[in-house]
């Protein structure tokens, strides 16, 4: 796949969306910590604009960081398929999604996390998060290993991924989270 | 080891550990992209800190952070309340404004492990 045609993919895949929504942040080519702080900060801008409460702000603040973060930590260099990162207003809240190429070993280690964070009832997620956090040890490079947990629990669970097999042990992998605001577009 | 002043930047918040104030100012964004290095020496001048002083004033006026500043965080409140025999008299003020309930639930969250005394001032 051509660059061009990667970038038009996404395009169809933003505007096929069945809740297409409104757009305010699209990023796409690689990511580092400079580009992270600029979408979070840009993110910020047109969610004031929008009326967004400053709750959600926060929240979502928060959950980009770890999305951009996680990124940049697990993603893998490809000849033609560059991370993407939107964030959209729909109907039904805020839609963050990414998509970015990672290792066999990134994908085992991820969607094993996922399914289990997944599988928590929603009444325990908060104890869980605690406990998990209290009981997390940072590495020297300063990794917690809590911002997939971090993103789950702050999306109360609302999160879909999808992974494909691309080649020679790489994957696709779409992250979809969903943070639940009713009326968003109405104001 | 004496006061300390940390100048902020784009993804590190302002610190200012004033022992002859006895209080510690963690203020701005903090995503440092290793927060384990970042806060180093804050938490080195906390365990001199506690050394000479009883008492600490926490003041956490943050906008958002990322999880490994979280648990720097956490490793910092929890030296304040978990070794008795240098056991400080510490009082995080964990300032949020008024309508972020989502920044003062992770304060409510730091409350709970920890059992240190916070305050969620509104900043306005």
């Amino acid at each position: 796949m051509t660059q061009k045609q990667n970038i038009s993919e996404l395009i169809n895949t933003i505007t096929t969306h069945e809740e297409v929504g409104k757009h305010l942040l699209v990023l796409y080519g690689q990511i580092n910590q400079d580009v992270i702080i600029s979408a979070v900060k840009l993110t910020e801008r047109k969610l004031i604009l929008e009326k967004v409460p400053h709750n959600v702000i926060t929240k979502t603040k928060m959950v980009c960081t770890e999305i951009l973060q996680n990124i940049l930590k697990h993603q893998t260099k490809h000849e033609s398929l560059q991370p993407n990162f939107v964030v959209r207003l729909t109907d039904s809240g805020l839609s963050i999604t990414s998509c970015n190429i990672i290792s066999e070993e990134s994908k085992n280690f991820i969607s094993e996390k996922l399914e289990k964070y997944s599988k928590i009832e929603k009444e325990d997620f908060r104890e869980y998060y605690i406990e998990a956090f209290r009981s997390s040890t940072i590495s020297n490079t300063g990794n917690a290993g809590l911002g997939l947990l971090d993103i789950v629990y702050r999306s109360k669970q609302n999160v879909k991924y999808k992974m494909e097999n691309l080649s020679n042990n790489l994957f696709s992998f779409n992250l979809n989270v969903t943070i639940p605001q009713p009326l968003l577009l109405a104001n | 080891m004496k006061s300390i002043h940390i100048d902020p930047t784009h993804s590190s918040p302002e610190v200012t550990f004033d022992f002859s104030e006895k209080k510690l100012t963690i203020k701005g964004i903090c995503t440092p992209e290793n927060p384990k290095l970042f806060f180093e020496p804050i938490i080195e001048a906390f365990e001199e800190y506690q050394k000479q002083y009883k008492e600490l004033t926490i003041d956490i006026f943050l906008d958002y952070f990322n999880t490994g500043s979280s648990k720097c965080l956490l490793n910092l409140f929890m030296k304040a309340s978990t070794n008795p025999e240098i056991k400080i008299n510490t009082i995080v003020n964990w300032i949020v404004d008024s309508e972020d309930s989502e920044l003062k639930e992770s304060g409510i969250i730091f409350e709970e492990i920890t059992g240190l005394k916070f305050n969620y001032p509104c900043q306005n």
